[in-house]
C-alpha cells in the first residue's frame, strides 16, 4: 500500500507535466468572419474583408496564378494609410482593388467597390487586338425599330426566308430587351435559332406571348422532314439561366449524356474542395434525338451557358462548333450559401433603422463552382475552341450599300448544305 | 512511401532489440475509437463538423522496468473519421471522411494496485502517417438540373434538394500535396486495468486520447484555420510474456 501511494506520487507528477505540454503546443483555432458581417469603419477594416472573403470564398485558387499572400503583404500597409472619408482616397482604393484582381483568372469575375466595377476577364479583351467588343451592337448598320443594332437577331434574319421568318422583342416583362429569331435558310434546308441571352424557359413559361410563339415554331420544325440541319447561334450571347440547358439542347436528344465536371468549396481553405459532380444533359419529356447536322456557331462573346451550351452540344456525334474561341466564363454561378461559395458583399458600411437594408462597400461578383469538361480540361480564363476556327471583323461583315456577308454563318450553312 | 517504409523499419529494429530482454510483452489489441475535428467553421452557414466512430488494431509490445514502471510502444492502424455536415435548409448535405492512419505511440507505463490485477496509466507521444482517405457523401449538382417540364411550380422549396439535384459519392481522397500534411505528431494519454494469467498473458482494457499538435494542413496560405484531430479509442487486448517470468 506504501509502494502504490509512492508511485501514485510519481503518476500524477508525470500527468501534470503531460496536461502542460497538451495544452501549450498547438496553434490557436482562429475564427472567420461571416461573408458581409464585419462592420467596417475604416479603409483597413475593408480591406481584410475583402481579403478574407476572397480566401474563403473564391473557388478557382487551384487553377489561380494570382499570388493572394503577396496581395495581402502589398496591399494591407497601402490600404491602412488611406481615409475612408476622402474622396480621392477613394479613387486611390479603387486602383488597389482593380490591381489586386488583375490577375484573377474566373471570367465572370466583376468586382463593385463602392460604385466602381471592375472586371478583370473584360480588360484582358480589350487589350486583344483582335478582340471586338459589342461586335453586334456597334455595327455600322440601319438600326432596328428599337434604335440599337443587333446583328444575330436583325442582322442575319436578313438570311431567313421571308416567309418563315419569327422574331420577337420582350420589351414588356423583366427580361426587356430580349430578342429572339428563328426561321429557315436557302428555301427551307436549313433552321436557324438565335437569342440575346438565356432566359428562354422564364420567358417560354410567362414572358412574352411572342417569344413563346417563336420558340413553338423552332421546336415544330425540329420535326420537319424537309429541313436538312440545323445552326444554334449563341454568339454575342451572355450566358443566363441554367434550366435553359435542358430546355434547348434536352430537346435534341432522347437520352441524358455527361458533358463535365462542377465542384465547388467545403471549407474555409483554399484548396477545401467538394469532389467533382458528374455534369448532365437530360432530354425534356418525349424529345426525340435530332440525328440532321448540328452547326452551334459561338464567338469571343459567348459567355457562361453559351459556352457550356457550346461545349455540350460539341459531344454529340452530329454537331460542329463553327465561329472563335469563347470567353472562358464557365463556372457557373448560384447564391452564397448553396456552397458557402461564390460571390460575396464585403465591407459592411450599416444598416437602416427603418428599412432594415444593409448596405456594403463592395460586392464580388464570383462563380459559385469551377467546371472542367468532359476532356478533363478546364477552359476557364481560356475559353474554349472551335472547331473551325473563322475570325471576323466589322469590315468583312458589313459591307457597303447595307449588304450582309457573315463568313460564320455562310461556313455554317455550307456544312449543312455542302 | 518512403515514410512508410522507415516506421516499418523501426519498428521491426524495435521488436528485434527488445527480444534479447526480459519482461518483454508483445500482444495484439483492438478496439473502437471515436475522432473529433478540431476546427473552426462558425463563419461558413448552416456547417459543422460532427465527431464519427472507427476501429482500431495494433501490436502492443511493452517491457517491464519495475513492478510499476514499464515502456510500451504500440504501432496501431487506426480510423480517425469526421464529417462535416449542413445543417436547416441544407439538411441531406454532408461529408463522411474516413481516415486512416498508422501510428507509432510511445509511452511510459506506470502500474499500480494488486500483483495481478492491476491499473495503469500511458503517457507518451505518438507519430502517424495518414495513410488513405474516403468520402462518402451528398452535394447539390448545380449541373444536372432537373428535366424541364412545361408545368409551372410556385412551391417553395423547404429542402436545398427540392432546387437542386443531389449528387452522392463514394470515392478515395487523392491527397493534395499543396494542402494535405500527411504527419501527425501528438501526445497521448491512456487508462485501463490489466490482468495477469500464469505469468504468462497479460489481459487489458484501456481508453486512450490521442491529441494531435500538428496541423492537418500544410501551412500553405495566410490565415489559415488549423484542424487538429482528437481521438479516443477504446481498446481490449492480449500481452504475452516472452520469457514467462515475472
Amino acid at each position: 500500500m506504501k509502494r502504490f501511494i509512492y508511485n501514485s506520487h510519481k503518476i500524477t507528477l508525470v500527468l501534470a507535466l503531460s496536461i502542460v505540454c497538451f495544452s501549450s503546443c498547438k496553434k490557436e483555432i482562429t475564427t472567420v468572419n461571416q461573408s458581409g458581417s464585419t462592420l467596417t469603419g475604416n479603409f483597413s477594416q475593408v480591406f481584410n474583408d475583402f481579403w478574407n472573403n476572397m480566401n474563403n470564398n473564391y473557388v478557382f485558387w487551384s487553377i489561380d496564378t494570382t499570388n493572394w499572400d503577396n496581395m495581402y503583404k502589398i496591399y494591407n500597409p497601402l490600404f491602412s494609410k488611406l481615409n475612408l472619408n476622402d474622396s480621392s482616397d477613394e479613387t486611390t482604393a479603387k486602383g488597389y482593388f482593380k490591381k489586386m484582381v488583375d490577375g484573377i483568372v474566373d471570367s465572370h469575375y466583376t468586382l463593385f467597390p463602392d460604385g466602381g466595377f471592375i472586371q478583370p476577364a473584360h480588360d484582358r479583351k480589350l487589350k486583344n487586338p483582335v478582340f471586338i467588343e459589342n461586335l453586334f451592337k456597334t455595327a455600322p448598320f440601319s438600326p432596328s425599330a428599337d434604335g440599337k443594332f443587333y446583328y444575330t437577331n436583325l442582322i442575319d434574319s436578313l438570311y431567313l426566308d421571308s416567309t418563315s421568318k419569327h422574331i420577337a422583342i420582350d420589351t414588356v416583362s423583366s427580361n426587356s430587351n430580349f430578342m429572339i429569331v428563328s426561321g429557315t435558310i436557302n428555301s427551307g434546308e436549313v433552321l436557324y435559332l438565335s437569342f440575346s441571352s438565356f432566359s428562354l424557359v422564364s420567358e417560354y413559361q410567362g414572358g412574352f406571348p411572342k417569344v413563346k410563339a417563336v420558340l413553338d415554331y423552332f421546336f415544330s420544325q425540329l420535326k420537319n422532314t424537309s429541313i436538312k440541319g440545323l445552326i444554334i447561334d449563341v454568339r454575342g450571347n451572355g450566358g443566363g439561366d441554367l434550366q435553359d440547358l435542358n430546355f434547348l439542347v434536352g430537346s435534341l436528344i432522347s437520352s441524358p449524356f455527361h458533358f463535365g465536371y462542377s465542384r465547388s468549396k467545403n471549407g474555409n481553405g483554399r484548396l477545401d474542395y467538394t469532389p467533382w459532380a458528374d455534369a448532365i444533359v437530360t432530354p425534356t419529356a418525349g424529345a426525340v434525338a435530332y440525328t440532321k447536322p448540328i452547326v452551334v456557331l459561338a464567338d469571343g462573346e459567348s459567355v457562361s451557358l453559351s459556352e457550356i451550351t457550346a461545349m455540350s452540344l460539341k459531344l454529340l456525334p452530329n454537331t460542329t462548333f463553327v465561329g472563335d474561341t469563347t470567353w472562358g466564363a464557365n463556372g457557373p454561378l448560384t447564391e452564397n450559401a448553396i456552397f458557402n461559395a461564390g460571390s460575396f458583399n464585403f465591407g459592411k458600411v450599416g444598416t437602416e433603422i427603418a428599412s432594415g437594408n444593409v448596405s456594403y462597400y463592395g460586392n464580388a461578383y464570383t462563380s459559385s463552382t469551377m467546371f472542367k469538361y468532359i476532356d478533363n480540361k478546364i477552359y476557364e480564363g481560356k475559353g474554349f475552341p472551335p472547331d473551325v476556327d473563322i475570325k471576323v471583323t466589322l469590315n468583312n461583315i458589313f459591307l457597303p450599300n447595307n449588304i450582309v456577308n457573315d463568313p460564320q454563318l455562310n461556313k455554317a450553312i455550307s456544312i449543312i448544305t455542302p | 512511401m518512403d515514410l512508410k517504409k522507415n516506421l516499418s523499419f523501426s519498428l521491426l529494429f524495435f521488436l528485434l532489440s527488445i527480444q534479447a530482454k526480459s519482461q518483454l510483452y508483445v500482444g495484439l489489441e483492438g478496439g473502437g475509437s471515436k475522432n473529433y475535428l478540431n476546427t473552426n467553421v462558425s463563419n461558413l452557414l448552416s456547417t459543422e463538423y460532427n465527431p464519427s466512430y472507427g476501429f482500431n488494431i495494433g501490436i502492443p509490445a511493452l517491457y517491464k522496468i519495475n513492478d510499476w514502471l514499464a515502456v510500451q510502444a504500440d504501432p496501431n492502424y487506426m480510423q480517425k473519421n469526421y464529417q462535416l455536415a449542413r445543417t436547416d435548409f441544407f439538411q441531406g448535405v454532408y461529408q463522411d471522411n474516413t481516415n486512416t492512419y498508422i501510428q507509432l505511440p510511445l509511452m511510459a507505463h506506470l502500474s499500480f494496485g494488486g500483483k495481478q490485477l492491476k491499473g495503469f496509466l500511458n503517457l507518451g507521444g505518438y507519430g502517424g502517417y495518414w495513410l488513405s482517405a474516403d468520402l462518402k457523401g451528398t452535394t447539390p449538382n448545380i449541373l444536372n438540373q432537373p428535366a424541364y417540364t412545361n408545368s409551372v411550380s410556385n412551391a417553395q422549396p423547404n429542402n436545398v434538394f427540392d432546387e437542386y439535384t443531389p449528387y452522392s459519392y463514394n470515392e478515395k481522397y487523392q491527397f493534395d500535396n499543396t494542402k494535405d500534411n500527411r504527419i501527425e505528431l501528438g501526445l497521448l494519454a491512456g487508462v485501463g486495468m490489466s490482468y495477469e494469467m500464469n505469468n504468462k498473458y497479460l489481459f487489458f482494457g484501456e481508453a486512450r486520447y490521442y491529441q494531435s499538435m500538428s496541423d492537418q494542413q500544410k501551412n500553405y496560405q495566410l490565415n489559415q484555420v488549423p484542424r487538429y484531430n482528437e481521438t479516443v479509442a477504446i481498446s481490449l487486448g492480449c500481452l504475452y510474456n516472452l520469457k514467462g517470468k515475472n
